[in-house]
């Protein structure tokens, strides 16, 4: 029974390892998207996926980190989502005035799974454990944000028309895996993810209602 | 014994003159800001515009809204500006150094209708309340007051389209969705943004049947483009992928206005979109450090 009851925790573990996803605000974008094939996000990579990076490791260290990388700086087209929306279902076409303002953000975000945490304790994101030393890119240490701008818009909405003010952009993907060794034992492993925001554009785009 | 203690006595002096050496050293506040194109439309009411700057002291009088007494834009003549707000943005890191991203907003004093002003190489002055004087070099700055004249030309569409510029990205075109509301042809005279030193590419391209896509690189429109005389006919809806001609070495533009002059038969129009923020980039990330300006601080002038 007790043999039973450990078997049960360990694959409970083992489950929740796989699934457990530190979030970075660009997963929550409507679209990503990849310009080349076989290129993906850690949340889409599959038990093949992480096998053949684990693969790539090499042997246990005595103490700290072996990683692999995946895709490095893979440039990424994304929307990130619908602004606002102005939907005019009268005869009349109408003048709307209106301001978005963008909030704050970084542009450099992070993801992880597995066992892999996220230190969330200051105002920078970063991977626990002294992954991101480990790992041979030059990013950042500290969070930079996009100019954040209130903008006031005029523009007339004719009758039966939706009108909808869409952000997209460009940014940059790098992941992989790692796995963290103390005294040879592995004590932590999943995957890591590192997105770089560019840039953001703004759309108006119009579209007619049925009647 | 005594060597000993003498030794220990002078090391321990000499860590405490290191620890204390960076304290003592005078502090001097970096300020950078990135000039850029600056070009802002009034119709009905002035337009108000902003400043951006990064302070490495965010306790400074800079970063303080309540310390600056008067602002005014230098060119030829001098125009005065009211100050609206000064709002704090986040941190960025440069070359190790902690600095922090603050906003200046400002109205005009100046505004009149009509009114027209184009400086090409822009400083804002903002006197302090300790009576020094700082001086934030802007780029171009371009000021005008227009009237609206609608008729049937209707946007269905606008979006940016990016280009390089350094290793970073500016805002280097933009596709543009036309309808034409009348059932006459309707000629477009003339497509600006406010700046003299932005003009719109002639002859324009058409991208008819292309489907609208996110995120434009410009690069990709080279073997789309199809020579175009800028009419609509009665009825008709047009997508115009649209480059721009810079006439400065300086094209970093992010947010900017848009006036079509456009006539039908004998009746000539203008549409006019007031601001639009085609592009939200961060300034101030490293691939654009080449194009970082001081901010310059004097001292009050002794009598």
């Amino acid at each position: 029974m007790k043999k039973l009851i450990l078997c049960l925790f360990v694959l409970t573990a083992l489950l929740f390892d796989a699934s457990t996803l530190g979030a970075g605000e660009y997963l929550t974008y409507e679209e990503i998207t990849f310009h080349g094939r076989n290129q993906k996000l850690l949340r889409d990579f599959n038990e093949f996926d992480y096998n053949r990076l684990y693969s790539q490791l090499g042997r246990r260290r005595f103490f700290g980190w072996r990683t692999a990388t995946n895709m490095s700086n893979v440039p990424v087209s994304f929307k990130k989502e619908t602004l606002y929306v102005i939907v005019n279902e009268g005869e009349t076409p109408i003048r709307q005035n209106f301001t978005f303002r963008q909030s704050e953000q970084t542009s450099r975000q992070i993801s992880s799974s597995g066992s892999i945490g996220l230190d969330l304790s200051g105002d920078i994101r970063a991977f626990e454990a002294g992954l991101e030393s480990s790992l041979n890119f030059s990013f950042e240490t500290k969070r930079s944000t996009m100019i954040e701008e209130a903008v006031d818009i005029h523009i007339q909405v004719d009758p039966w028309t939706r009108l909808e003010v869409e952000i997209y952009g460009e940014g940059m993907i790098t992941n992989g895996v790692g796995r963290r060794y103390k005294f040879f034992r592995n004590t932590k492993s999943g995957g890591w993810e590192i997105f770089t925001l560019q840039s953001e554009h703004y759309s108006i785009v119009k579209s007619e209602i049925e009647r | 014994m005594r060597p000993a203690v003498i030794g220990l006595s002078v090391f321990l002096v000499l860590i405490a003159w290191a620890s204390l050496v960076p304290r003592l050293a005078p502090h001097s506040t970096m300020i950078r800001t990135v000039p850029r194109i600056h070009s802002y439309l009034a119709t009905d009411e002035p337009a108000l515009f902003s400043v951006d700057f990064l302070i490495s002291d965010p306790d400074g009088l800079p970063a303080m809204e309540d310390a600056y007494e008067t602002l005014w834009i230098e060119g030829d003549e001098t125009f005065a500006l009211d100050l609206v707000s000064l709002d704090a943005r986040g941190t960025t890191v440069i070359d190790k150094v902690t600095m922090h991203q603050f906003v200046l907003r400002m109205a005009p004093r100046f505004h009149t209708v009509p009114f027209a002003v184009q400086i090409d190489e822009a400083a804002l002055h903002a006197r302090l309340v300790d009576g020094r004087e700082m001086v934030f070099p802007m780029g171009a700055f371009s000021y005008r007051t227009h009237t609206s004249h609608e008729g049937p030309l209707r946007l269905e569409h606008l979006h940016n389209l990016y280009g390089s510029f350094g290793e970073g990205v500016t805002s280097q075109g933009m596709l543009l969705g036309l309808h034409n509301e009348s059932g006459e042809t309707l000629h477009i005279d003339s497509v600006s943004l406010g700046s003299e030193r932005v003009s719109v590419h002639t002859p324009l391209i058409t991208r008819n049947a292309t489907p609208f896509e996110q995120g434009m690189d410009i690069s990709k429109l080279v073997d789309e483009r199809n020579v175009h005389t800028p009419l609509l006919e009665g009825n008709e809806t047009m997508q115009f992928a649209i480059r721009f001609d810079f006439t400065t070495d300086l094209n970093l533009l992010y947010r900017y206005p848009l006036m079509i002059e456009y006539s039908v038969g004998e009746a000539s129009y203008a549409f006019v979109l007031e601001d639009f923020m085609f592009i939200n980039a961060n300034p101030y990330a490293m691939e654009n450090a080449p194009l970082f300006k001081e901010v310059t601080i004097h001292a009050p002038a002794s009598d």
